[in-house]
């Protein structure tokens, strides 16, 4: 069967065919729909309760296009308001981040206290007697919940987050169960644009295909290091988390700060990452503690998430601004207790491969925009084939890693089934 | 270094044309992509650095930064320039670097504070963009020669926006 050029994807597994129309990486009519049916509905992540420990710390951020000020209350409870004023709608906070006791609003001074609440309001008298300050606090989006610090608002209404998280659940556990002490996100931050579609970050971070030809001159990097390089990637495990979540677990040549040591690192450095091990087997056992230790974890939560718990771990936010461009931000997660040695040698670690200046995140982003190029002949050369492994998959084998694209297409598959439509026929 | 003494020009010994021929220098090296000869001006105990932009006044250790590389990892760092899988580079930009407003801080004991303004204007694919910002370096006299012990890019940036790496030098 040939496929129709108007279909989203062209899913014929007895064929072992999996293709995505390029154009979904190209059209603007199909973007509004992804904003509409994706960024509008679902749970979007926003931020880390550790980014503001304080009462009084805020942080603006945009997401889904929308100004949000992220403030720690009087009471310790980190609250998201759509920072926007309620006389005027100007930006209520001007500032990417500080620590404040009021917010007041520049244009006609009206004032929000750090609990949302409006304090203030010059000529007050003149709005009349029905108006209420109380009625008039910072507005909030639709809804907000946490799961193990990680903040999540929607501009939908809903109340069902753990549910959403569905089997990603785990990761965020294990990735909090990393220290005893429990897991910070650091200062600096990672701000960067890709000329790239949004759902390319995603899918470049469960596509194991790419990982030797795109990152060679990092496992170089390794090897002239000193590193042990004779296991290649191997023990791996890659799942489908539900609602669009996947994840692909494996242990990898590279040391973990974390808890696996590196030939290449001071014995000093790796006293401390052997003791790191043994604390986590003594504290989870000895699955657990091995696994979280010894082992990688490549986590995507639908639609905006990323999380690579990996040489080093970092959190990345995709924000889509139009259909061939995204803005990133990214951030370090670590133990809030690493003593300075083992503190450098994790940051090292981070840097080497992570980042706008690491030895491969610039590589990816190589490949993510050469393929945004590429896909202006969507109307020539219609198909992103994402077909590998399904014949393995048909005949009941396993694969290997970078042996099969199932994720990406658990990926796509959701995405479909949230945007509601198979066919660019059926775009409103 | 905010805290740095205003300069005086009487105390130092040092001219501020030979920190400008330096600094010049450097530029000229990288722009044409002589990059050995570009880590000839390190000292091998030099670090270069690039914090992220929403973090200049923060340390290596305790927050995160675009770039914090030891003399190895800048070696390698340049290494990786030749490698025909040094994608994020391959083919090579083409870039074009003006550095003024050079100052000289301090001289104290051999080792100079200096401050620099730059902007580089790269283009890649047919498409130009700029980083814009300021050094602040540390500087060594070697057996009479200038050299790097701490080479610091601290982009004056809301964020990368369309630059979208640091894959070449800052
Ligand atoms: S818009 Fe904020 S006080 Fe008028
Ligand atoms: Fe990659």
């Amino acid at each position: 069967m040939n496929p129709d050029s108007n279909q989203l994807i062209f899913d014929q597994p007895d064929d072992h065919q999996y293709l995505v129309n390029k154009r979904t990486f190209t059209d603007e009519e199909l973007f509004e729909a992804e904003y509409s049916q994706i960024y509008d509905k679902l749970w979007l992540y926003v931020g880390h309760e550790t980014e503001i420990p304080k009462p009084g710390d805020f942080v603006t951020r945009t997401i889904a296009r929308r100004p949000l000020l992220l403030v720690r209350g009087s009471d310790g409870h980190v609250q998201v308001y759509l920072n926007t004023c309620t006389h005027n709608g100007s930006l209520v906070c001007r500032e990417p981040a500080g620590n404040r006791d009021f917010f007041p609003c520049a244009y006609h001074g009206w004032v929000f206290d750090r609990d949302g609440e409006l304090k203030e309001v010059p000529g007050e008298s003149a709005f009349g007697p029905q108006f209420s300050k109380s009625a008039n606090g910072l507005p909030t989006p639709p809804s907000q919940a946490s799961y193990q610090g990680f903040v999540f608002i929607s501009f939908a209404e809903r109340g069902d987050l753990p549910d959403y998280l569905a089997g990603a659940k785990e990761y965020l556990d294990i990735l909090s169960a990393s220290s005893t002490d429990g897991m910070k996100v650091m200062p600096g931050t990672h701000i960067y644009g890709t000329s790239a579609n949004w759902k390319m970050l995603p899918v470049n971070v469960i596509d194991g295909n790419h990982f030797l030809p795109t990152h060679v001159t990092y496992l170089q990097y390794l090897q002239e290091r000193g590193s042990e390089m004779k296991h290649p990637i191997r023990d791996f495990h890659e799942s489908v988390l539900g609602n669009g979540h996947t994840v692909f677990e494996y242990e990898a040549p590279w040391g973990r700060p974390q808890g696996k040591p590196d030939a290449s690192w001071s014995d000093e450095v790796n006293a401390q990452v052997e003791a790191r091990r043994e604390e986590l087997i003594e504290r989870l056992g000895p699955e657990l503690g091995d696994r979280i230790a010894r082992k990688n974890r490549n986590l995507v939560i639908f639609p905006n998430l990323i999380i690579n718990d990996i040489m080093g771990v970092t959190i990345r936010l995709a924000e889509p601004v139009s259909a061939g461009y995204m803005d990133v931000t990214a951030w370090q997660i670590a133990p809030t207790d690493d003593p300075p040695e083992l503190a450098q040698v994790r940051n090292e670690q981070f840097l080497t491969f992570l980042g706008p200046g690491g030895f491969a995140t610039p590589d990816d982003i190589e490949g993510m925009e050469a393929s945004q190029r590429g896909f202006a002949t969507y109307r020539e050369v219609p198909w992103a084939n994402y077909s590998k492994g399904i014949a393995a998959e048909i005949a009941g084998g396993l694969t290997n890693p970078g042996e099969s694209d199932f994720m990406t297409r658990a990926f796509f598959n959701a995405w479909q089934g949230y945007l509601g439509i198979t066919n660019f026929s059926e775009l409103p | 270094m905010n805290s740095l003494p205003v300069p005086k020009q009487s105390t130092s010994p040092i001219q501020n044309s030979e920190v400008e021929t330096f600094l010049s220098t450097e530029a000229w090296l990288l722009d044409t992509w002589q990059l050995d000869k570009w880590l000839g001006m390190f000292d091998p105990q030099a670090r270069y650095q690039v914090p992220s932009t929403d973090g200049h006044h923060l340390n290596s250790v305790e927050s995160l930064y675009l770039v914090d590389d030891d003399y190895r990892q800048l070696c390698f760092r340049v290494k990786r320039f030749d490698l025909p899988q040094g994608h994020a580079e391959q083919p090579h930009s083409i870039t074009q670097r003006l550095v003024t407003n050079v100052l000289v801080h301090s001289e104290q004991n051999g080792v100079i504070d200096v401050t620099a303004g730059f902007s580089i204007f790269r283009s890649r694919h047919g498409v130009q963009s700029q980083y814009v910002g300021r050094y602040e370096h540390r500087l060594i006299r070697v057996d009479g020669e200038l050299k790097f012990l701490n080479r610091k890019s601290l982009l004056v940036m809301p964020g990368l926006g369309v630059a979208g790496t640091v894959s070449i030098i800052v």
